[in-house]
């Protein structure tokens, strides 16, 4: 098992740059995430480092070698494709057991790898099928086995759920992560699954056009987001974003909205009186107030089962809450809400970098 | 996977390459070398003689005569084949009892040598024992039997009968192609919007269709205009050249009459058209190729 | 449905009789008596299945020479073309290289390139490098113009091959060789030979060039060979012509109609696209 460092890594199509200024340094052991939009460039990155796309400049490590110019086989990696990429010609035992073979490994050994994977994976019974006579799930599983045999230096990911029920999505994730923690092996996993991400990962890496927007800890970047792009893509329902004007008084900070109303931000906040700013607050941090709260009005009432969403307007702007509470709201009744200044965001309204 | 991926293919395709520019690029070059030398009968080259083969075809009536019956020998066979294609696909596109074995009958034409189909019409039209006579005797259609192919417009006839007849195979194998393709839930919605059929085909089979139409008719006049084997084997241009066309023309000139700086020079004119019909075809697959890209 | 099936059947059986009405006079001339070829008025009754035709036939007409040509031209041409046109269609299905849009026009143009037009510079050349009146110039010429068509086929059949395949074995420590033997040349076999059987029909049926090549009547491919028959003599031996014919035609129609769907399949892949 190794580390992977990727310094100032970027990639070019011909003239059209799809990665700029990559830099990431993946400890042993850990099990990092790239997320972002579709056609952000993750899967690219991630080909990259499985040595399937050149690297057009800087440098890629995996342990201490350089691997630049080394090819794909010879990195000592191990992958799971979106599509899983099964061998149609070939059984779940000779897709798990083809590396193996091709290394020339004594029958006997290749034999137990295959049957201790299988068994890790539930799949000793599949052993003899074609992967055309596996389910989503089975195959996705025959997949992971043919890494899993590898006792690869790391593992690479690429959407290895998306092709799955979201039930079973769950289930694998799940599966996955345990996996993991027993094994042990460095593993890259990209998604766009953002809660996949949340649960899965060691550390996140969020990308947006080719770029890195942020690196932290899943609850890091959940509560303190570095810039809007961020806030707004962890969490699902998403952060409420409020448009207005900083203000403080008597030790208080407050986002002033067009309306005049007062939105409770923590004091620490970094920003200068009347600076225009985007207050972020999450759903679930928004509770009712008893006296002097914000006026809203409901919109719309979603009820998801564990919660109650509700849709609401403030000062001519949109916002969400979220309450286990079984309140009994109706579109057009006036509410008053409130929460915790030190829960709210505060972004720069120009740059999104937050304060 | 730096420089020497891209040489890669390079070397891959060019044994390929090699060979097909050999045998069509270099003939090709020979034929207009030819067609501005006076050549022997036995193709050896004399003197540079300009454009004299070519005025000598300009001023034959017989090379005229080709010509016209080339574009006549075209257009019905092509006209006729769309004409009957995009029906046939419609509905061997469509589910029914025996469609196998309706498409196998359909494309059997195709998978037998045009040589050996026109062998086999040229004794079944015979006027004193063909069992084409002999069968509408039987049904009563006619009285006498009939010399199918001994004159020439008659003759002419029959041979463009069976050039759709055999043209239809192909064509309707690319519009199977084509429907097969086609969005189901499109005629779903339509059907929904309360269009009837012909409106649906009108509307929609058509206007979606309209790429692999063009690519029929380009393809099937580069093909009909190229074809030898039905006149040569059954009239062999004749009678009195009444059915020549430029291709039984030009190879009668070249391998008859050994008159090969005129055949050089009629070889030329069909290249040019091919040419340009060649054109129109890799515009066409090029567009079409273009607007897959972009719907990806 | 059922109303449907009849209705349609109606409407396809005009032209489904006249499909099948060469083939009607094939059998039926290649198994009567001689005698009864020439009737007054014709009829399609025969008295009895004369096997003894063919065996005449097989010797009169040289048959079996011509088909051990037709074979030997066919298999030679479709080998050269396949050996030439599956790299250069894997190439083009997984590789960008520079000239890769200048290469497929140039296939577009070579596919519509007719060889009636070229006959008599292909005919000139022929003279030049010795190979007249030789199958091997059938060869040669056979394979540059069914490659146009085998590499497009191909190429169309290559590209649903998902390219992650190989990259996985790659992953799994193969080399591009190993990949190419073990993942991508087991997947691609049966489109060869759906390829390669259409490549040898092509050239099984080609005419103009084989007329023209060939001098010499032990070298005739069997479309020549039953053309030399029928054309420019005074006494035509219907029965023999028909026996050769349908001997020479019934094996390719028979591959053909089970393989027909495969090419409906490859024109709605890309051939047409
Ligand atoms: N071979 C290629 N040639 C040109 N452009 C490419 C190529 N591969 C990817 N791209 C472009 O690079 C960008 C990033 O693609 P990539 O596949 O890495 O996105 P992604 O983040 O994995 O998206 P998704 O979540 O949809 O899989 C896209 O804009 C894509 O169009
Ligand atoms: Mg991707």
């Amino acid at each position: 098992m190794a580390s992977v460092t990727i310094s100032n890594v970027g990639k070019a199509f011909g003239t059209m740059n799809v990665l700029r200024d990559i830099n990431i340094d993946i400890e042993n052991h850990e099990f990092v995430v790239l997320v972002g939009p579709s056609g952000c460039g993750k899967s690219t990155l991630l080909r990259m480092i499985a040595g399937l796309e050149t690297v057009s400049n800087g440098e890629v490590r995996i342990g201490e070698r350089v691997v630049n110019d080394v090819p794909a086989r010879e990195r000592d990696i191990a992958m799971v494709f979106q599509n899983y990429a099964l061998y149609p010609h070939m059984t779940s035992y000779g897709n798990m057991s083809f590396s193996l073979r091709l290394r020339k490994r004594p029958q006997p050994e290749i034999d137990q790898k295959v049957r201790d994977a299988a068994a890790t994976l539930n799949l000793l019974p599949f052993l003899e099928r074609s992967p055309r006579q596996l389910s989503g799930g089975q195959r996705q599983r025959v997949a992971m086995g043919r890494a899993l045999v590898r006792e690869a230096q790391v593992f690479l990911y690429d959407e290895p759920l998306s092709n799955l029920d979201a039930k079973l999505r769950v289930v694998m994730r799940t599966e996955i992560k345990a996996l993991h923690q027993r094994l042990k092996t460095t593993s890259i996993y990209v998604t766009h699954d953002q809660i996949e991400a949340m649960t899965m990962a060691d550390r996140i890496v969020v990308m947006n056009g080719g770029r890195i927007e942020q690196i932290g800890a899943p609850l890091d970047l959940y509560d303190r987001p570095g810039n809007l792009f961020v806030a707004g893509f962890l969490g699902s329902p998403s952060m409420n974003f409020l448009k207005g004007r900083m203000r403080r008084t008597q030790g208080k900070a407050y986002v002033e909205t067009e309306g005049g109303i007062g939105l409770p931000v923590s004091a620490a906040t970094a920003a200068a009186e009347n600076q225009p700013v985007i207050c972020g607050i999450r759903p679930e941090h928004i509770a009712i107030a008893g006296e002097g709260g914000l006026p809203v009005t409901v919109d719309v009432v979603e009820p998801t089962g564990p919660n109650i969403e509700v849709f609401f307007s403030l000062a001519g702007q949109n916002g969400s809450a979220v309450f286990t509470e079984r309140h009994k709201f109706r579109p057009g009744d006036r509410v008053a809400l409130h929460w915790q200044p030190e829960h709210a965001n505060v972004f720069d309204a120009e740059t999104g970098v937050r304060l | 996977m730096t420089s020497s991926t891209s040489l890669k293919p390079l070397a891959m395709i060019l044994p390929g390459l090699a060979l097909a520019i050999l045998i069509i690029g270099y003939p090709i070059y020979d034929l207009g070398y030819a067609s501005l030398h006076e050549v022997s009968r036995f193709g050896q080259l004399r003197d540079f003689n300009g454009f004299n083969n070519f005025r000598d075809v300009f001023e034959d009536p017989l090379f005229y005569g080709s010509l016209i019956r080339t574009l006549i020998w075209t257009f019905a066979v092509v006209g006729g084949t769309l004409a009957l294609s995009l029906p046939i696909a419609m509905m061997l596109n469509e589910e029914f009892y025996g469609r196998g074995l309706a498409r196998v009958i359909i494309m059997l034409p195709w998978s037998i040598s045009l040589t050996m189909t026109a062998v086999v019409w040229r004794w079944a039209l015979n006027g004193r024992a063909g069992l084409f006579n002999a069968t509408l005797m039987d049904l009563g259609i006619l009285k006498e039997p009939i010399e199918w192919l001994g004159e020439a417009n008659q003759a002419f006839t029959v041979e463009i009968l069976i050039g759709i007849l055999v043209s239809i195979p192909f064509t309707t194998t690319i519009f199977l192609g084509g429907l097969s393709a086609l969005p189901q839930d499109t005629y779903e919605a339509a059907a929904v919007d309360g269009a009837t059929r012909w409106k649906q085909f009108r509307h929609i089979t058509l206007p979606l269709m309209k790429p692999f139409i063009n690519i029929a008719v380009v393809l099937n006049v580069i093909y009909v205009f190229n074809s030898l084997p039905i006149i040569w084997v059954m009239t062999e241009g004749g009678p009195a050249n009444g059915t020549d066309i430029l291709v039984t023309y030009l190879y009668k000139l070249a391998f008859r009459f050994g008159q090969l700086g005129k055949a050089s020079a009629i070889s030329l004119i069909m290249f040019g058209v091919l040419l340009i019909f060649t054109i129109i075809y890799v515009l066409l697959v090029m567009r079409g190729e273009a607007g897959a890209e972009a719907e990806e | 449905m059922l109303k449907k099936s009849i209705l349609f059947w109606l409407i396809l059986s005009p032209l489904v009789v006249v499909i099948l009405f060469p083939f009607g006079v094939m059998f039926v001339s290649a198994f009567r008596p001689r005698e009864e070829l020439f009737t007054y008025p014709p009829t399609w009754t025969f008295s009895e299945f004369r096997w003894a035709n063919f065996a005449e036939m097989w010797v009169k007409t040289n048959f079996g020479q011509a088909l051990l040509n037709s074979l030997y031209v066919s298999v030679l041409s479709t080998l050269l073309a396949m050996i030439l046109s599956i790299p250069a269609a894997y190439a083009l299905s997984r590789y960008r290289f520079p000239g890769k849009r200048a290469y497929r026009t140039f296939l577009l143009m070579t596919q519509m390139m007719s060889p009636i037009v070229l006959v008599l510079g292909l005919f000139r050349m022929m003279v030049a490098l010795g190979l007249v009146n030789t199958l091997n110039s059938l060869v040669l010429t056979y394979a540059a113009f069914n490659m146009a068509f085998t590499i497009w086929m191909l190429q169309s059949y290559f590209s649903t091959i998902p390219r992650d395949l190989e990259e996985a074995a790659w992953i799994d420590g193969a080399g591009h060789l190993t990949s190419l033997l073990k993942v991508f040349l087991p997947l691609a076999v049966p489109a060869m030979a759906v390829t390669a059987i259409f490549g040898f029909i092509n050239s099984w049926n080609e005419f103009v060039l084989a007329l023209t090549m060939i001098r010499s009547s032990d070298g005739f491919t069997l479309p020549v060979q039953i053309y030399s028959q029928v054309a420019g003599r005074y006494q035509i031996e219907w029965h023999h012509v028909m026996a050769a014919t349908m001997l020479a035609t019934l094996p390719v129609a028979i591959v053909f109609s089970w393989l027909q769907r495969f090419l409906i399949r490859g024109m709605a892949l890309g051939a047409v696209k």
